[in-house]
């Protein structure tokens, strides 16, 4: 009988890492249009309009670039708490209360000229986040509250608190009584170029990058960094798992938000109908980002990039091959699970042996 | 089955008034949109559609195929709103199969729609169809980028150029159920499992409301949220509730036939629970519960428009004004416990015991001839009732204002609006 | 069952084999290498039953490698395996069980919160996992009394002194029934009479024809128990003979080598002072409750002065480390007062107390001491990250030159500043600990076991680092398991019993007799 066994690795180099993600990348995809063609999928068509259109076509590049902005943006915030051991899903939640302060400071303000009003709302994004990350940060520092739950729950209730506002306060007197917002003034409309959001994309590059250097030199990323891999000797060391809680909430928070602020102020323009309408729950989909990332700032780029384009690929599975919304989630488990495969394969060495 | 016996019948009904409408169109030319500046868009087409059954002319098959695509907000086959424009889409193919190509995009989230819009487009789609009113902004950010494709939309209010709206309403239906309710019910409490607090199921309220007091003035409705267009465990917890509280007759908004499962349930243990469906046929999920419901025929919509797009009567450029308001007159929706089925067997005998007096004539007759009496009234080309005019005595609120007076009846604007209860509704629209 | 009764069986066999011809296990020119690092290089050496075998070496010589290696859990890059004269293929633990080879670790892996049956049932897994708990009770009483071992099957493994839990691994070792038993470092947590009790326990299984391998960095330990002793340095075998053929200085040479000169000595001098010194460290009838909510330490009371060293003695599982992290801030203290320096730090944050010129030296260097996952340069400022911030900035060069210099004057072992710290052997780490504590500005030193699995060398050094900074004016609490470290470091000597302090004595008086036995509850002061 053959015997397998793991045999676990010590060190392995980038180079190794990378060039396995890709080449798990790659059998991932060939994986799904094996499973395609048994699908009974036309080869040419499937290797046209789910590989190479989404790279040629300028249309196709726009959609992707649409969730991929968000998607970094969240998921560079929620790798902050997760680089800090604290396991936050709750960006789904500030960002919805990130739109919703923008959408509250455009009614308030509808006067104001561009650009301080596109500042302030991208502030009132910011600070809409923050708030509601706040909430699960001060009862983890202060009163050590799994954040697991605390987020999730408020997930829903910032849900609540939008369909509260569509419903009511804030549905539009011009919506037959549908549960939608007045449409923001056109001061607060960040302009796109040629269909593409450059000051997002400006926006969460550069955010990347001072994120990976807070993490990396400094001090608040020091304390974050040992408060994650060992919280009992960083405590020990005297640094404040209360400070370190508040913290990496503040700064998923804020980046979250701002999240949200650029779903309303690019793409959407109202709240409603749905409470998720402003978030497309993308705040669940950055979990899967940050942590493809491996919890590394400038690898959010690769992997949200990636995510961004599982969501074109999806569309195009159903749009464009005309295939049913099963066959997306094959896409998507394939894919996902092929590289999650790869941490494996890193980890542990597979030796087969005949006995 | 009985559906399938049907379709025939209903396949020549459809085509009759599709040539019919063509043909008027043709006819009176461009004279009919053009009318709608004056009042609301709604009964402008509602006069085209009049105004044209009578002119019959035949349209030519030309060799050209048009290619429509639906957008979906749920699976197929959630055996609700999306399964319901799903058959109807299946209908149209078979029907204009000569010249039609159809395609479908499932559970799209709302906020992708026009990503999703674009790709169709792509593909070559020259007309499209979203089915859900979250898509309205995406549609219509579409149709302005778009303008040599044509849009139509369901359940929305914004129209342009080349994107036009529909909805079939079930208010007419409710009431028929309300009738029904009112008679069977022996605690005077009639129950609704209501979805979300929107014009469109206030109307359906009220309708329900009016035809339960029509039958049994003394009789309330009782009204609980869930919240949700799709929820059982909520709404069998709804369901339960009002069953606690007395109710003995239940109508719902919601797209599962959980309210239904629930009154058989109580029926099979001797405690009798009446319900109506909704949307779908649902007389299996309850043979001795479900009285009757409201059911939707989408291909009557989509085959007069698809015949209209393909003769040329409507083109990018004339749907500024184009909404489909289609009630019973127009056959866009039916009533029944299952198509085939106005209601079950098994209550006939029961409605036709009770007597009641018919209020615009004063004549005594049973519930069952009042609603067979109001249901080909509502089905007539120049329908002779609607439940939202009031005849000699004013339709009221909750607070006792005057909603309708007598002789008047309220407009599409009004009903789009609705936003009050009539006065046997207890229970209160939330977050108004 | 029946796998253990095959064990049983094949133990049988190898008892009747006759001994000087044939070694039960024979090492043959087995190599290893990490990367670039040779962890052994042509190692060669032969087990026989009936013997204590000792495997004495420095830290890093390769010791805990060969045990991965005859364990399964490494494979080596040459040379070969032989048992009872046939060649056997390790490639697994299970492998290594299978031919009666079992190591008992050093820290074992058990699961807190599961009682010692429970985990010994999830370690053993022949037995059959759901019918193991009832079985594995019968053969744990049955181990225990023939051994005197006092473990009870449903005790909880928090509750298990380290050396508790140490007994939990040669149990398990004891119901696979093991013919040859690799025990790596297993005295470093003992004290001098448990140690003693081991001991006893190690002679019994030999003659019932086990063979025993003791891995230990300590001399003396091998010259009092074992039968055989194998030095190895820097990967190699340096010499294996019966132990009658060498003597203590001999042996110190040969684990030395070249280094014997790179050892400080240490000068255990205790200095007379004129004046009366404050207190640094004042605890005032301190209680603290254990994990499970029981007072762990009850009424405690002590001061530490400046320029002193108060030793607290003591039987592990006697409070002292519920006592170490009540001073550290790592757990809440019921009632009393804990000051420092005059200020009150009583249920403070760690932070406050190293404000206040606290430095602590863990006894779980792992968990307390380090951040394994970051590199040896950023665990140089672990405590003082902010000194070498400039703007929230951290100014990496100077941290680099910082680690460098500690480096090289703590000689500690490491290819770079920037390999990750976990990497690091335990001496290396615990030199790491040492250095980056007592290079701060400190007045107090709470130092918990400080030499614990440590070398002759790197012990020495931590000593003489100790004595340094109570030098320069510090006061020291060293809290340890090691009665012979108290003595030779305390200017005070404290004996922690239950929770209590029962014995309290200046080094001048001082009776070794009286403290052993105040260790263990006998003495009615």
């Amino acid at each position: 009988m053959p015997e397998v066994r793991l045999l676990r690795r010590y060190e392995v180099s980038n180079k190794l890492r990378i060039a396995t993600y890709i080449v798990s990348f790659i059998l991932g995809v060939i994986l799904f249009i094996l499973v395609e063609i048994a699908y009974g999928a036309d080869f040419n068509d499937i290797l046209f309009k789910l590989f190479i259109k989404p790279i040629t076509s300028y249309e196709d590049l726009k959609v992707t670039l649409r969730y991929f902005i968000p998607v970094g943006i969240t998921s560079l915030g929620l790798l902050i708490t997760y680089r800090a051991g604290i396991y936050s899903i709750g960006a789904e939640g500030q960002l919805v209360l990130g739109s919703i302060f923008v959408a509250w400071v455009a009614y308030s303000f509808a006067s104001l000229e561009k650009p301080i009003s596109i500042v302030m709302a991208l502030l009132a994004g910011v600070l809409g986040g923050v708030m509601w990350a706040l909430i699960p940060g001060v009862l983890k520092g202060f009163l050590n509250v799994n954040e697991v739950l605390t987020t999730l729950m408020l997930n829903f209730v910032a849900y609540s608190l939008t369909d509260y506002l569509i419903y009511g306060p804030w549905r539009s007197p011009k919506s037959f009584n549908f549960p939608l917002t007045e449409p923001l003034n056109e001061s607060y409309i960040i302009p796109t170029y040629m269909g593409v959001s450059i000051i997002g994309i400006a926006i969460m590059i550069s955010l990347i990058v001072i994120i990976n250097v807070i993490i990396k030199y400094t001090s608040i990323g020091y304390e974050i960094r040992a408060y994650g891999y060992n919280p009992a000797a960083a405590y020990a060391a005297g640094i404040s798992p209360r400070k370190v809680a508040l913290l990496t909430f503040i700064l998923s928070g804020a980046l979250a938000g701002l999240a949200g602020a650029l779903q309303l102020t690019t793409v959407h323009y109202r709240l409603g109908p749905k409470p998720w309408s402003v978030s497309e729950s993308l705040g669940y989909t950055s979990i899967i980002a940050a942590w493809l990332s491996r919890l590394e700032p400038l690898a959010i780029l690769p992997a949200s990039m990636l995510l961004a384009m599982l969501i074109n690929g999806g569309l195009n599975i159903k749009a464009s091959l005309g295939q049913p919304e099963g066959i997306v989630n094959l896409m998507n488990g394939i894919i996902l699970i092929t590289l999650v495969a790869t941490e494996f394969v890193l980890n542990y060495r597979v030796v087969i042996k005949l006995r | 089955m009985s559906a399938r016996n049907q379709t025939p019948l209903i396949a020549v009904l459809v085509v009759l008034i599709i040539v019919a409408g063509v043909g008027g169109y043709l006819a009176g030319s461009s004279a009919a949109p053009t009318k709608t500046v004056t009042t609301t868009v709604t009964q402008s087409a509602t006069v085209t559609m009049t105004k044209t059954v009578t002119t019959t002319v035949t349209v030519t098959p030309q060799p050209k195929k048009l290619k429509a695509a639906w957008v979906y907000v749920g699976p197929i086959g959630d055996y609700g709103w999306s399964h319901a424009h799903d058959v109807a889409r299946r209908y149209v193919e078979q029907l204009f199969r000569d010249w039609l190509v159809t395609g479908y995009v499932e559970s799209v989230e709302e906020p992708k729609v026009y990503d999703v819009i674009k790709k169709l487009i792509d593909e070559g789609y020259e007309v499209i169809f979203t089915t859900s009113f979250g898509f309205m902004d995406g549609t219509l950010k579409a149709a302005k980028e778009y303008p040599n494709v044509i849009f139509f939309h369901c359940s929305g209010y914004k129209r342009w150029d080349n994107m036009g709206t529909y909805f079939a309403d079930l208010y007419q239906l409710y009431y028929l159920n309300g009738l029904m309710a009112g008679a069977l019910t022996k605690s005077g409490k009639v129950g609704y499992v209501a979805a979300h607090p929107i014009p469109e199921v206030i109307r359906h309220i009220n309708a329900f409301a009016l035809g339960v007091k029509e039958v049994n003035p003394s009789a309330k409705v009782y009204v609980v949220w869930i919240h949700a267009w799709y929820d059982p465990p909520k709404a069998r917890a709804a369901a339960e509730s009002l069953i606690a509280q007395g109710v003995d007759v239940l109508a719902f908004t919601e797209d599962s036939p959980t309210v239904v499962e629930v009154a058989q349930e109580y029926t099979s243990r001797g405690k009798p629970v009446y319900a109506f469906a909704h949307y779908s046929p649902m007389l299996k999920y309850g043979p001795d519960a479900v009285v009757s419901g409201q059911l939707v025929r989408w291909e009557a919509i989509y085959a007069d428009i698809l015949a209209k797009i393909y003769s040329g009567a409507y083109n990018t450029t004339n749907l500024r004004n184009v909404d489909y308001w289609w009630l019973l007159s127009e056959g866009a929706v039916d009533l029944g416990a299952d198509f085939g089925v106005p209601i079950n067997p098994k209550f006939i005998p029961v409605l036709k015991n009770i007597t009641v007096t018919e209020r615009i004539t004063g004549e005594k007759m049973s519930v069952y001839d009042v609603v067979m009496l109001r249901l080909n009234q509502m089905k007539d080309p120049r329908p002779a009732f609607d439940p939202f005019c009031a005849v000699s005595e004013p339709i009221l609120t909750q607070d006792g204002k005057v909603l309708v007076r007598p002789g008047q009846c309220l407009t599409h604007d009004d009903l789009w609006n609705m936003m009050v209860f009539v006065d046997n509704v207890v229970g209160s629209i939330p977050a108004g | 069952m029946n796998d253990v009764e095959v064990n049983k069986s094949l133990f049988l066999n190898a008892h009747n084999l006759s001994r000087p011809t044939i070694p039960l296990l024979r090492v043959k020119g087995i190599s290893k290498r990490f990367g670039n690092v040779i962890a052994l290089d042509d190692v060669s050496l032969d087990i026989y039953d009936g013997e204590i075998h000792a495997l004495l070496g420095e830290n890093g010589a390769g010791k805990t490698t060969l045990a991965n290696i005859l364990y399964g859990i490494y494979q080596p890059d040459s040379g070969y395996i032989e048992l009872s004269g046939r060649k056997i293929k390790l490639g697994t633990p299970q492998d290594a069980i299978s031919y009666g080879i079992v190591l008992v670790q050093q820290y074992p892996m058990l699961i807190d919160k599961m009682t010692v049956a429970e985990n010994l049932a999830l370690s053993i897994k022949d037995l059959g996992y759901l019918s193991s708990v009832r079985k594995i009770y019968g053969l744990i009483r049955e181990i225990s009394i023939k051994y005197d071992i006092s473990l009870e099957p449903e005790m909880i493994v928090s509750n298990l002194s380290f050396s508790e839990k140490q007994y939990v691994e040669l149990l398990r070792a004891l119901i696979l029934n093991a013919k040859i038993l690799i025990l790596d470092e297993p005295t470093t947590m003992l004290t001098t009479y448990e140690r003693r009790k081991l001991f006893v326990i190690l002679r019994k299984l030999i003659d019932e024809g086990r063979a025993v391998v003791l891995i230990t960095h300590k001399v003396s330990e091998a010259l009092e128990v074992s039968d055989r002793i194998t030095v190895l340095r820097r990967g190699a075998v340096v010499s294996s003979r019966p132990k009658s053929e060498y003597d203590y200085n001999e042996l110190v040479k040969l684990i030395m080598g070249s280094n014997v000169n790179d050892v400080t000595p240490v000068k255990y001098i205790h200095r007379q002072r004129s004046a009366p010194p404050e207190d640094v460290l004042v605890i005032k009838e301190l209680n603290v409750a254990n994990d499970i909510g029981l007072i762990a330490v009850r009424n405690v009371s002590l001061s530490v002065k400046a320029g002193e060293i108060v030793g607290i003695a003591g039987v592990s599982g006697n409070g002292q480390k519920e006592l170490a992290e009540a001073i550290v801030g790592l757990r809440r203290v019921r009632s009393g007062r804990i000051v420092l320096s005059g200020v009150d730090v009583t249920n403070k944050e760690p932070y406050e107390r190293i404000k206040n010129g606290l430095a602590y030296i863990p006894e779980d260097r792992l968990k307390y001491g380090i951040v394994g996952e970051m590199s040896v340069a950023e665990n140089f400022i672990l405590k003082n990250y902010k000194a070498f911030s400039k703007l929230l900035f951290i100014n990496m060069r100077k941290v680099m030159d910082f680690a460098s210099k500690n480096i090289d004057l703590y000689h500690i072992v490491t290819r770079s500043p920037l390999e990750r710290a976990k990497v690091l052997s335990g001496g290396n780490i615990q030199k790491l600990i040492v250095s980056r504590e007592l290079g701060l500005n400190t007045k107090v030193v709470l130092a918990h076991n400080p030499t614990l699995g440590l070398d002759i060398a790197s012990a020495k050094l931590v000593h003489n680092e100790l004595l340094n900074v109570r030098d320069r004016g510090a006061g020291i609490l060293l809290i340890s398991e090691d009665l012979d470290e108290v003595i030779k470091l305390s200017d005070r000597i404290l004996v922690m019993y239950r929770g209590s302090i029962v014995y309290d004595v200046s080094r001048d008086k001082l009776s070794i007799g009286d403290i052993e036995k105040a260790m263990l509850g006998l003495l009615n002061a």
